[in-house]
């Protein structure tokens, strides 16, 4: 077999290996709508220090449970976050599972260093849930990593 | 007096519309008590009947297990006195609800979110995420 059949035979099987893979993805329902993915990451990079942005993406009455297990609201959430600066936090083994057409959950890991300068990790799940069209979090629950 | 039945009339529907809206519909209610039985009889297979497939909870501390790893510890593993739920509160948003109250575990009062979606007409598990009070409200 020559060098450009073997290419070709290798393009072959990996564009067949994608289409199988997108096509799986598509018959569970987990693709990811664009519109949900674009909120997601507009909430996390502007977090609660942007009023906007934070009552833009949750609804006015979204569960919101803190690290500390307490419940807060939006007003108490845009509250702590007046004055602050956007925190530089990265967000890892980020997921997206669609729940039928208008909910879905984005769980995600955040690493970013607190005032002291020791390093913090947090696991988070939102519940989005759409609502005239647009994307909006109804529930979010914050759990500090013991180790991270 | 008409205004004053049809003022009351209304009332009451506004009422029992609040009171649905934060219970959750019967079969969901329904698979709830039967994945909390087989939780507590250490009935893993049972409970899975009741947990999507691609379930993650994160525990306490932070860390991320799978529905294989919670139904190996769920295994034979009986609960003879279960803990009382508190401050459970329900929100549905069509085949998907949220479920939130707090249970005492051994680590101590912890806050819990559990998310329920209906898959081929029945209603299950597919994220909880846990975590410990350590501030009062």
């Amino acid at each position: 077999m020559s060098r450009t059949s073997r290419t070709l035979s290798v393009a072959v099987v990996a564009t067949l290996a994608i289409m199988l893979g997108l096509s799986v993805q598509a018959r569970q329902g987990q693709t990811v709508d664009p519109a949900l993915k674009k909120a997601a990451d507009a909430r996390i990079a502007a977090g609660n220090t942007n009023p906007d942005t934070y009552r833009r993406y949750t609804l006015d009455d979204a569960y919101i449970g803190s690290p500390e297990g307490v419940v807060e609201t939006v007003q108490s959430r845009i509250a702590a976050g007046k004055g602050q600066k956007p925190s530089q936090l990265k967000a890892s083994d980020e997921r997206f599972r669609m729940l039928g057409e208008a909910a879905a959950i984005h769980s995600f890991r955040v690493d970013g260093t607190n005032g002291q300068g020791q390093k913090t990790a947090q696991r988070r799940l939102e519940v989005w849930t759409k609502q005239n069209g647009e994307w909006k979090v109804a529930a979010v629950q914050v759990t500090d990593v013991a180790k991270p | 007096m008409r205004a004053a039945v049809t003022c009351s009339v209304f009332g009451l529907f506004v009422v029992a519309a609040v009171v649905y809206a934060q219970s959750p519909p019967p079969d969901l209610q329904k698979a709830r008590e039967a994945r909390s039985a087989a939780q507590n009889a250490g009935d893993e297979q049972g409970w899975a009947r009741y947990t999507t497939d691609d379930f993650m909870v994160v525990n306490p501390t932070g860390d991320v297990l799978t529905k294989a790893e919670r139904m190996a510890a769920i295994k034979g593993n009986k609960v003879a006195n279960p803990p009382a739920q508190t401050d459970l509160k329900w929100r549905v948003f069509g085949d998907a609800a949220l479920e939130t109250f707090v249970l005492t575990i051994p680590a101590g009062p912890t806050r819990f979110t559990t998310v329920w979606v209906k898959q081929g007409g029945m209603w299950k598990v597919a994220n909880v995420q846990q975590t410990l009070i350590t501030k009062k409200p």
